[in-house]
Order: structure tokens, then sequence, then C-alpha cells
């Protein structure tokens, strides 16, 4: 059980032991440092953690299908990358597929050149070749580490890192399992893309139907055409909720479809942690463990104020941390949907190996409103008193996607984390105002299936220009029917949803929702080309990228 | 302060520090990509069989592409009709390119064909063509071509379209006057077994003009139906 840990002694030692055991085993560790924190008593020795990766391309099965993926460690997911606050990381990759690759440690502040984005940070990792990272281990939390290369990502190359915080982790629990979903098909990821160029909504089998605007016309004949005209005018399909679907993908949790059930332990009465990560290259999931309350910890590997939650949605990209009581004599199905629903992965918390809990009903399918599309005012009329926020705020969007995509009906009585309860749990450190406003339209074409950063690709777009310390407000507004999950390498954005702006959550990942604007707050400390794209696999290669330029501060600068 | 410096150096001349690879990660967003669709079935019309081809097609980046078509008919005998066409087409704005190329007739009358003009997806989704021709006679026409797709069921799809072709004067080549020289409009209801892979079935009504020899032209009309399979590559 790679994933697993369990306080059997001290718990931060054991994690240790159980690192040096897992990453051995499935990795190939070299675990000549790590050896030394088999020693329980001797918890300060260990400050540098060397690791050794490999990426092969291997044979990977899943249900009736299979395909030849490359993979990091030989697993997909790839190993549990566990690292403590303030070590020294040395990791060592090793390139063994025939074509150029590169590992992205997702979340980590690091220097520029140590951030794994080919053409940003280094020339990426030639086949044969070993590029050895090192990084300062300057924070805790649940992160994850993919390649940033062609679609390796999306054909297996993904996996968790769990950072143990220095001092005592305000988080309590007994046993922790990292929660990796994913979608994965056995077509050939530039074919997928292909397919999509050739036609928009080739994996939409969801879409309306002429009966369908028959019974409408019997039923609001008025609404009904005005609805059709509007779409139709604008070109846009309300049922396109997902570009890739389960008509291709199979969802699954830890390397795992739902039929293959992966299974966690627990003794009744412990405190048991869920680090999901979202690993999709394309789909969001709507989480939730039937029977049990979610406490949710950390958001992006950031500690946050518990929010007890029925239900949490994950973007691409997104980690969430949450600890759930599991009780005596039950099996709890961990439920996520993709949030089209067209398919879900699943996975067990129960006593022992082999039982199953039931598997929900999948809710049904969102539609998008008229509200979603760019340039509407929003008629859908729900309810916003009691939220004291500008038309900006996440909070807002977070509602309104949840009104417009039919949440607030479906899953009545459920409670489904929203941004807007998110409030980080240590203030943050720089609360100035902003002295600099960037300003990012995420834009796209559906039809041509291509997507861009205000207008532009990245290959014919200006780098963003910042320095170090500079306080920035980047203001995302979405003009396209998608959400984006959009991704800031080397910094964390401080999400404005209407928390004290001290206490916004932090973020590395932050979903805009159609036809809104998120704001977030941020200052560099590590100058670098960084990258900015939407984590969506399909959308940051058709362009939705841009190159952010982070000068060294100017008084660094001039010493 | 050394970090400082390579920041500063990969700032100022990142092209020259990790060149290939930035290239190769821009690059990435102008991947060529191509499309191929071929629709081929056995017709009737006006008491005659025939088989009838219909090929489309595309190969480029986003904003730039050659854009390809085929059509024609033809009898275990004879080609009736036969065209194919090359176009080079950029995306000039949302939804729509405009293309310049070159169309060859080569049934019944052999003709070359300067052509031009926009093609894209317009408002309630009409897939829409526009081109203007000067043939190397010098004799302009016009082509419409629209169609839009109807969900029966999610795999049963009924497709209404239509296509006109009209000639601004008289085509003596052609043997044709000035007018609608041909008008297609009807239904196609296909299977989407796959979406690469759809069987269909198709009622046109059908108004073409014939040159008759010594008789000028002469116009037919009728329903034509078929049935045959669409392939996508």
């Amino acid at each position: 059980m790679a994933m697993e840990t369990t306080r059997e002694y001290d718990r931060r030692d054991f994690l240790r032991i159980a690192s040096t055991v897992s990453v051995g085993a499935s990795l190939g560790v070299r675990p000549r440092s790590l050896f030394a924190s088999v020693e329980p008593s001797d918890a300060e020795a260990l400050d540098v953690a060397e690791v050794f990766l490999t990426i092969d391309r291997r044979g990977f099965r899943v249900d009736e299908r299979s395909a030849n993926a490359p993979m990091i460690g030989g697993s997909i997911p790839g190993p549990v990358l566990r690292l403590r606050e303030g070590q020294d990381a040395i990791i060592h990759v090793t390139n063994n597929l025939d074509e150029v690759s590169s590992i992205h440690w997702h979340g980590l502040l690091l220097p520029f050149d140590q951030d794994g984005v080919p053409g940003f940070s280094f020339d990426g990792i030639q086949p044969g070749e070993t590029f050895t990272y090192r990084f300062p281990v300057r924070q805790a939390g649940s992160y994850w580490y993919h390649s940033h290369s062609g679609t390796q990502e999306q054909e297996g190359m993904y996996a968790p890192i769990v950072i143990e915080p220095a001092g005592e982790d305000p988080v309590a629990y007994d046993r922790d399992y990292s929660i990796v979903l994913s979608d994965w098909t056995d077509e050939n990821p530039m074919t997928v893309l292909r397919n999509l160029k050739g036609n928009g909504a080739y994996y939409n089998y969801w879409k309306r139907t002429l009966p369908e605007f028959v019974g409408g016309l019997f039923g609001d004949a008025g609404q009904t055409i005005r609805d059709r005209t509007m779409w139709g005018q604008m070109r846009m399909d309300p049922t396109d909720i997902a570009d890739v679907t389960g008509a291709t993908y199979s969802y699954l949790l830890n390397g795992k479809s739902a039929e293959s059930n992966w299974t966690g332990l627990f003794h009744p009465g412990e405190r048991v942690r869920l680090r999901f990560v979202n690993a999709a290259a394309m789909s969001f999931f709507d989480v939730k463990i039937p029977g049990l309350m979610m406490t949710v910890v950390q958001a992006d590997g950031q500690d946050v104020e518990p929010v007890r939650v029925d239900e949490l949605r994950i973007g691409v990209a997104e980690t969430y941390d949450v600890v759930v009581e599991p009780e005596a004599g039950n099996a709890y199905t961990i439920f996520a949907q993709s949030m089209d629903r067209s398919g879900f992965a699943r996975g067990t918390l129960a006593e022992r190996e082999g039982v199953e809990g039931e598997i929900p009903p999948m809710d049904p399918r969102p539609v998008r409103s008229m509200s979603d599309m760019p340039g509407m005012e929003d008629h859908s009329g729900h309810d916003m008193a009691g939220m004291e926020m500008g038309a900006a705020s996440a909070a807002e969007m977070s509602e309104m996607d949840h009104a417009a995509m039919g949440h607030g009906t479906q899953t009545a009585g459920l409670r489904r984390l929203r941004y807007e309860d998110l409030q980080a749990l240590e203030p943050n450190r720089d609360t100035r105002e902003p002295t600099r406003d960037v300003v990012i339209r995420l834009t796209g074409d559906m039809e041509r299936y291509f997507w861009t950063l205000n207008d532009k690709k990245l290959s014919d777009s200006e780098p963003i220009r910042l320095t170090v310390g500079e306080r920035v407000r980047l203001l995302m507004t979405n003009e396209t029917m998608m959400e984006h999950p959009m991704h800031l390498h080397g910094v964390f954005m401080e999400l404005q949803n209407g928390a004290h702006p001290a206490f916004a959550p932090r973020k590395h990942t932050i979903i805009v929702p159609p036809n809104q604007t998120v704001e977030a707050h941020l200052t560099y400390e590590d100058p670098g080309p960084w990258a900015f794209h939407c984590h969506l696999l399909f959308h940051m290669m058709t362009g939705m990228f841009a190159r952010v330029e982070v000068a060294p501060a100017p008084t660094a600068e001039h010493q | 302060m050394s970090r400082g410096l390579a920041v500063a150096a990969v700032l100022a001349a990142g092209a020259l520090t990790v060149g290939p690879a930035l290239l190769l990660a821009q690059e990435m967003d102008n991947h060529v990509f191509h499309w191929t669709q071929f629709e081929l079935d056995a017709a009737r019309f006006d008491e005659s069989s025939f088989g009838r081809w219909d090929g489309a097609g595309w190969i480029g980046t986003d904003f730039d592409r050659l854009w390809w078509s085929t059509q024609g008919e033809a009898t275990d005998a004879a080609v009736g009709s036969a065209e194919a066409m090359a176009l080079y087409g950029h995306y000039f704005r949302r939804f729509w390119d405009v293309v310049v190329g070159y169309r060859q007739d080569i049934e019944p009358i052999p003709q070359g064909y300067l052509a031009f003009g926009v093609a894209g997806l317009a408002p309630y989704w009409f897939e829409v063509g526009a081109y203007g021709f000067v043939s190397q006679e010098g004799k302009p026409s016009l082509r419409l071509e629209a169609e839009t797709d109807l969900l029966l069921t999610q795999r049963l799809i009924l497709s209404l379209g239509g296509e006109a072709d009209w000639l601004l004067t008289d085509d003596t080549r052609l043997g044709l006057d000035a007018g609608v020289s041909d008008l297609e409009l009807g239904f196609r209801t296909r299977f989407e077994v796959r979406r690469k892979f759809a069987p269909y079935l198709d009622l046109l009504w059908v108004r073409e003009k014939e040159a008759v020899p010594g008789a000028g032209p002469v116009v037919e009309s009728g329903l034509q139906i078929g049935a045959g399979l669409r392939l996508i590559y």
C-alpha cells in the first residue's frame, strides 16, 4: 500500500520510514539519506531528501482497455513523494522515454530553473538523460508533480507530493491517504485533440435534441423558442460542460477504475486524512463520501480554517485535504463524479479489503444557463442577498456557478464547498494593497478549438512583466463558456473571495467560472520566467498560456 | 545574487538560454492538424442510378489551413460530373475563414476557376460557405452552401441543407444561360455508429440545368434519393 501511512509510533517518523519503504520499493529510490530517518529518535537529522525517479513507457490496463503510457516509477499514478519542510530536496529524474520529458512540482515555491517547465525553466530532460532537481522545501502540505511535456500528463505522468510541516501539524489525524483523481483514455491524446479540432462537440453525447425541443414547445413555447434562439445566435451549447467526456475517458482513483475499486483501510475511531489531488487532464470532479462529512483542512496545500461539507468540487490541478471519521461496521464509497456526469471514479474506505459501500447514483447532468454566456447579465434571479461582495467576487461566482449548473436543487440539503468558505489558517505575509493590475481575459474559440489569454496564444503573446516584491492584483475575466482552472507558477495567488484579505486563501490554481471575474493578489518572491496557463491540458496546448517574467527586485540588482 | 544574474540573463536573452525548448513550447500551440471526411453513396434520380461522392477536409493550423473538397457523380459507364477545389483559408474572425484558391471542373465540361469566399459557422449553427468564382473565360458565378444538424437522438442526426450555383452571366463554354444553374435542397439522416462512421439516407429536391447539344439549356428537377456511408479520418 504505497499511499498509506499509519500512526504506530510517532507519525512523522513513521512517515519517513513508510516513504523509504514505499518510495524505495516502487521507485528504485536509493534511500541513502532517507535511511537516516529510520531511527525514530533522530527526527531532525534528515535535512536532505535525495530521491531517484525514473520515467518509463509501460503497458497500463484499465478494465478492458490498455495503452502504453509514460509513467513515473513504473506506476500510474507515480509514487507519493514525501518531503519535510526545511529539507533540501535532491531529486534525480532519469528519462527512459524516447521523447523529451520533464517533471513540474505543482504548487512548490522554488527557483525558476527547478520548476520543470520546458522552455521556461530548462530545456526538458532529453531521452536517456538524468536531470537533478535541487531545491529547498519551503512549505508544507499536499501537492503533486507531473510532466509538463506534450501530452504525457494525460497519458499517466502524475503523482502526489506530501510535505510534512517543520513544526506541529495543525491538522490532527491518525492516518492519511493520497487520493489522486484522473481521467484516462486508450486513445492517443493527440487524436483526442485532433477530434476536438474537427468537431468541438466530438465527445458530447448529451446534447439537446429535436424531440426535447418539441416537448418544450408543448410546455412553455415562448421560453423554449427564446432559449433555443439565444443559444443558437451565440453558437454556444448549454450542454457543453466538458470538452472530453466519459465517451472516451475512464475516471480513475489512485490509478484504478470504479470497477477496480481502490480501497483504503481504517480502524474505527481513527481520523483519516484524505489528500485529494485532481490530476486529470480535462475533468473536474464533484467529490462526496455518502455517510461521512468531510472537514476541509487544506486547499492547494495551504491550511485553511476547517469547513465541514458533504461535497466539494475539485478543479483540474487543485488539491483539497479533508479529514473524515469513519465508523465501525461501515464501508464508505469515495464518489467522484465528473462535472458533466459522464462517469465517475470511486474508491472505498473500509475496515478490510474486499468490501464495498453503496455506490450512489450520479446526480443529474448540469446544463448551462444564459448567465454563463459571455457578456450576458445574470438573469437567473437566484438570491444574492447576504453576500456583500462585488460582482467580481469568487464567492458570488461560485454561488452563481452552482445555481447555473443546477446544483442548488440537485444537492438540496447537501453542504457543498464554495470558494467563499475558504479562509487561510495563517495570515498572509503580504497584505499591502496592490500597486499593479494585471488584467487577463480568458478567451478562445470552442468551434475551432483553440484557447487563448487576451485573445493571444503563447506563441504570439508578449510576456507579462512583473518585479519581485511588487504587489499585484490579478483580474481574470472569463469570456468563454467553460470553467478554466488557471495555474500560476512560482507563487501563491491570494484569492479575494470575501474573506479578510489577510486571510484570503492561497491557491496555485483558481477556477474561473464562465462569464465571471476572479480577483487574486500576489507578490512574487522568486524572479524568473514563470508559466501561467489554464490547466485543462488541451486548453494549455492550444495556446491558453502566457509567460510571466519576474525581474529581480531593483535593489538586489544594484548591489 | 548569482541566481539573480541568471534570471536577468534568462529574462534579457531568454530565447538564447532556453531557445529550442521555448520555441518548441510556443510551436506546440500552432500544431498542424488535419481532418478528412468522405461521403460515398448510391443515388437514384429521374429513373437513373448512379454513385455520388463528396469529400472534404483540411490540413493546417488553427489560423491557416488548406481546405480541399471534391464532389461528383458517376455511373458504371461514365463520370457524369466531377469537380475538385483547393482553397487557402485564413481565420479572420471568430467562426469564420476567408478563403481563396482554385476550382477545377472535370466533367461534364472541363473548366478552371479562380475561387474566393468565406466559410464558417453562422448563427443558429449553420455551416455556411459563400463563394465567388471566375471561370477561365472570365465568367463570374456564385455558390452558396448551408447545412445544419438537428438531433433526433444523440446518434440519429437529421441534417438539413442546400446548395445553389448561380451563373451571373451566360457561360457559352458550359452552354448555360445566366441564372441558377444548380439547386439542391433536402435532408439527410445519418446514424453515427461512431463519430467517424455513419451510414445515411438522404432525400434531395434537385433542380439542374443541363446543356443539351443543339437544344440549349434544359431544366430537370425532381427528387433524388440516396443511401451511403460517411467516413471521417
